[in-house]
């Protein structure tokens, strides 16, 4: 087996609040499978050596922030939070000016979320999380009733009464947070509907709660994990995406996993291994970075009406569809090539999970070369890319 | 549970994602201009059977890998597995 063991701290990534949007804009690496195989430490004195890989490209965040922009221009806070809605706006549109990455992050639902659904607690929650990443004071805030102000801590119940914002955010960012990935156990950070939730148990009981640490914990091992083997795979994931919602399991073994364009920097996901834990992490993220370029405009024409077979689905598929599971196929493959070539686990494991990964890949891959005329402009050279990354773990 | 009573729960589990994101989450593509809304979100079911946690956590010779910081993972899974309904007051 091959392992970086001297390299504790290398790659971790920056997940700290205040950090610039990183996404390499229009940046091209030319794929290396070979030189991407690490085979041992790299020599004392010198720097490691460079290994392009799949995980250097990230889509461009440019046309992400221009729509968040003209939604922020129009979002008005809740009038009972008394807030200096004009501040808040501006801070905020100065983060979007800058691409700041804590933008991209659930807790901005109430911009990006188009249901009205707990209005008050999301508007409160944005308030809050620019608090926490402005050094502008951003005033008070009145709240009407109990809130919960959420931070990768966890967070505290805010009581009502009228609040100093610059405190509140103080209080949630000396929170303390064992990783980098946050956890939010609870859907707070968002604050919206969804299937299995753990904050949508009837009985929350002993038995429940002994399931949900284990199955926490079984998060923060899967996240060190890959911090500490998979360093470039886990940059690429904490890039696109900043918070982990644990989904309940419902099925048995079967995983569930899911993400929306509406809720940037969130995954959904049942945690059950480490190893899935991080295929999963890796498989929402890829849709995340897709849901990037298709801000700037549809992948597929949207005037095409063809469904086609899916290797991830049992149902007749849009061509958009297989392009987002080709796009996460690939990367999943490049996620088990790597894993096996750090030993995360037995060969035997790793390559079952990588082959079945890559006949899955190939299927959705010709479905979509097989109708490339369907691709828009933008959607061709994505689709080359995404060619690129799948090559990577051949 | 057997593989079809797993399979058939995956598929039911499924049906209702799908509800839900029509219901919520789904918009008209040609409605995409100043929103996030323009894009279906994205679901998926699948089985990860395998497990890494034993070949990372020692290898063949015994040899820990990774000193995983489990009593520092155990308390604040246990605090965060707390919160559902704990009014943690301001201090």
């Amino acid at each position: 087996m091959e392992r970086y063991l001297d390299t504790p701290g290398e790659g971790s990534a920056d997940g700290s609040p205040r950090e610039r949007d990183g996404s390499a804009v229009g940046s091209r690496a030319t794929l290396d499978p070979t030189a991407s195989r690490k085979t041992g430490k790299p020599p004392a004195g010198s720097a490691p050596p460079r290994c392009p890989a799949p995980w250097d490209w990230q889509p461009s965040t440019s046309a992400w922030f221009n729509r968040f922009a003209r939604l922020t221009d129009r979002w008005e806070p809740s009038a009972d939070l008394k807030v200096q809605a004009h501040t808040v706006r501006r801070v905020i549109l100065d983060a979007t000016d800058a691409h700041e990455k804590w933008l991209r992050h659930p807790c901005v639902s109430a911009i990006t979320f188009s249901r009205g659904e707990h209005r008050l607690q999301r508007d409160f929650q944005l308030v809050l999380w620019a608090s926490v990443h402005s050094p502008t004071p951003l005033g008070s805030v009145t709240v009407p009733e109990p809130l919960w102000a959420w931070c990768p801590g966890g967070g505290f119940s805010v009581p009502q009464g009228t609040h100093d914002l610059t405190t509140l955010g103080a209080h949630a960012a000396s929170q303390d947070y064992p990783g980098v990935l946050a956890l939010d156990a609870w859907a707070r950070s968002m604050n919206v509907s969804f299937i299995q939730l753990w904050r949508d148990v009837e009985s929350y009981d002993t038995r429940c709660q002994a399931d949900l640490q284990r199955e926490l914990k079984l998060f923060l091992r899967a996240s060190a994990a890959a911090e500490r083997w998979l360093a470039e795979c886990f940059r690429w994931i904490t890039a696109a995406t900043q918070v982990a919602i644990p989904l309940r399991q419902t099925t048995g073994e079967h995983s569930n996993s899911s993400s929306s364009p509406q809720l940037p920097g969130s995954v959904f996901l049942t945690l059950q291994n480490e190893l899935q834990i991080i295929e999963a992490l890796v498989h929402e993220t890829a849709h995340q970075h897709l849901f990037l370029a298709e801000a700037e405009g549809p992948l597929v024409d949207t005037g095409h009406t063809g469904s086609y077979h899916s290797p991830l689905r049992s149902d007749p598929r849009p061509l958009r569809g297989v392009l987002l599971a080709f796009h996460a196929l690939a990367y999943i493959a490049a996620y088990y090539a790597d894993a096996l070539s750090h030993g995360l686990a037995s060969a035997a494991r790793l390559e079952k999970q990588l082959q079945t990964t890559r006949t899955q890949m190939r299927e959705a891959e010709e479905v979509i070369l097989s109708n490339r005329q369907y691709l828009t402009e933008i959607g061709r050279p994505f689709v080359d890319r995404t060619i690129e990354v799948g090559r990577y773990s051949a | 549970m057997s593989e079809s009573e797993s399979t058939n729960m995956a598929v039911n589990a499924r049906a209702r994602v799908e509800d839900v994101l029509k219901a919520g989450l789904e918009r008209d593509l040609t409605n995409a201009v100043d929103s996030f809304d323009f894009l279906p979100s994205s679901h998926g079911s699948h089985v990860v059977s395998a497990t890494f946690e034993p070949s990372v956590v020692a290898q063949e010779d015994g040899e820990l890998l990774l000193s995983w910081d489990d009593d520092k993972f155990e308390k604040f899974a246990a605090r965060l597995s707390e919160l559902q309904n704990t009014a943690e007051p301001l201090r």
